[in-house]
């Protein structure tokens, strides 16, 4: 009897300690997708153009909390995190902030701080992934 | 005193109600088994497909971004036979900065000829500052020189380093085929280029993400000496096949990626066993703008 308790107190638990593994993966795995969307909207933002008589949307100055920003072209002002298979289903959505401050220096130079912050929901827990970012204009 | 011994029933066995019970406890009980190792196998499989589906993708976008970001130019949309195409497409190819600045050394006249065959620059060997020593099929673009212009490194002959210096003179594949005039009282500097290529090739039931080292002299693009394999999962169904296009921001036209990995790990036993192949299936979009904003 003690042996059959055992064996399934074992068993319950090797399999409970799977699921945590996969939760953990899975977890993961979707920060990887939120880093390229943050990645790539930093990336866009440190390279595009950018003179004193053209300022564009990615870099212009938004409020302390930032403005919501949608680059993927789906739903509005909403971005795909975790896209399925072939049938295009969204697991995981979230929200894109922008957040363009202009930075003071005693030389009066029109430098920004750029951050963009994604938020998202997986498994009723609340993320965010943000990274943040300097410029200068090109004249 | 007389021993007792116990004497075995001639005819002992168990009755059919007996073994009935017997055998429908041992069903129960494998059933039980089975289903428990059934789950526990398929939460193995999950995890595994999905950490590899998670590290193939991470190791394939960090390299393309790696790669991509060291490009002076906008890469160039290729398909999977090396001919230009229009978007989406199989793969792309940039040229890569291996170093600068290289100062060309005036040959003398007017600058170089188009029938020159060798060019002699200089390099800095200090340690903060030193571009590579040219391999052959490297690319010295010349500053000012027609942007048609590839003279490409054949072979090198190096000097001894002294004050931080080294001379190179470079044996190129070709004559130059341009003239490059520049007055001798002025520096003429050049840059060593590579031109490389990323391109979802097929390969089995995975198409394979590869990197070509040397795309320009490179005739065989199934040759492997010529490539290393970044991924061996790329999706293999539709558009996943061809990642690659060109978005534009304002002037600036930055590479577009919509990379799709899905993981041949376990493929049979995951057959059916999840909504959207969730496990074996990852895709992100990214963008990777070249180095120094080039236009073109």
């Amino acid at each position: 009897m003690t042996a059959a308790v055992l064996v399934g107190l074992v068993a319950v638990s090797s399999v409970q300690a799977f699921g945590v593994l996969n939760r953990n993966a899975a977890g993961n795995r979707i920060i990887t997708n939120a880093r390229v969307i943050v990645q790539r909207n930093i990336d866009t933002a440190l390279a595009v153009t950018c003179g004193k008589s053209a300022i564009p949307a990615i870099l212009a100055t938004t409020p302390t909390a930032g403005t919501v920003y949608d680059d993927d072209g789906g739903a509005a002002n909403i971005v795909t995190v975790v896209l399925a298979g072939t049938g295009g289903v969204q697991l995981v959505q979230g929200t894109l902030t922008r957040i363009v401050t202009s930075v003071t220096n005693t030389d009066a130079a029109d430098i920004r701080q750029i951050t963009f912050r994604l938020n998202y929901t997986f498994r009723a827990r609340a993320y965010a992934y943000s990274l943040t970012t300097m410029r200068a204009i090109d004249d | 005193m007389t021993k007792m011994t116990y004497r075995r029933p001639l005819h002992a066995a168990f009755t059919l109600t007996e073994m009935m019970v017997a055998l429908g406890v041992g069903v129960v009980v494998s059933l039980l088994a089975y289903a428990y190792l059934r789950t526990s196998t398929l939460l193995v499989a999950k995890n595994i497909s999905m950490n590899l589906s998670n590290n193939d993708l991470r190791g394939s976008i960090d390299q393309m971004g790696d790669r991509v970001q060291g490009a002076v130019n906008v890469p160039v949309l290729i398909n999977t036979a090396g001919a230009v195409t229009a978007a989406p497409s199989a793969g792309v190819y940039y040229d890569r900065l291996l170093g600068d600045p290289y100062i060309v050394t005036h040959p003398g006249g007017n600058g170089l000829t188009a029938a020159a065959t060798s060019v002699t620059v200089t390099r800095s060997t200090d340690v903060y500052a030193s571009p590579p020593i040219p391999q052959a099929g490297d690319v010295l673009v010349i500053d000012g020189a027609p942007t048609t212009l590839r003279p490409r490194v054949s072979s090198v002959t190096t000097f001894a380093a002294g004050a931080n210096l080294q001379g190179i003179t470079i044996t190129l594949t070709a004559a130059l085929g341009a003239v490059i005039n520049w007055d001798s009282a002025q520096p003429k500097t050049s840059k060593l280029i590579r031109r490389e290529a990323l391109i979802v090739m097929p390969a089995g039931t995975r198409p394979q993400l590869r990197r070509y080292h040397s795309f320009e002299t490179t005739t065989n693009l199934n040759d492997p000496a010529t490539y290393a394999v970044i991924s061996r999962a790329v999706g293999n169904q539709g558009a996943e096949v061809t990642p690659f296009s060109i978005v534009t921001a304002g002037l600036d036209r930055l590479l577009s990626i919509d990379f799709r990995v899905r993981t041949a790990a376990f493929d049979q036993v995951m057959m059916g066993k999840e909504i959207n192949d969730f496990s074996s299936y990852m895709r992100v979009q990214g963008v990777v703008p070249s180095r120094q904003r080039p236009k073109n």
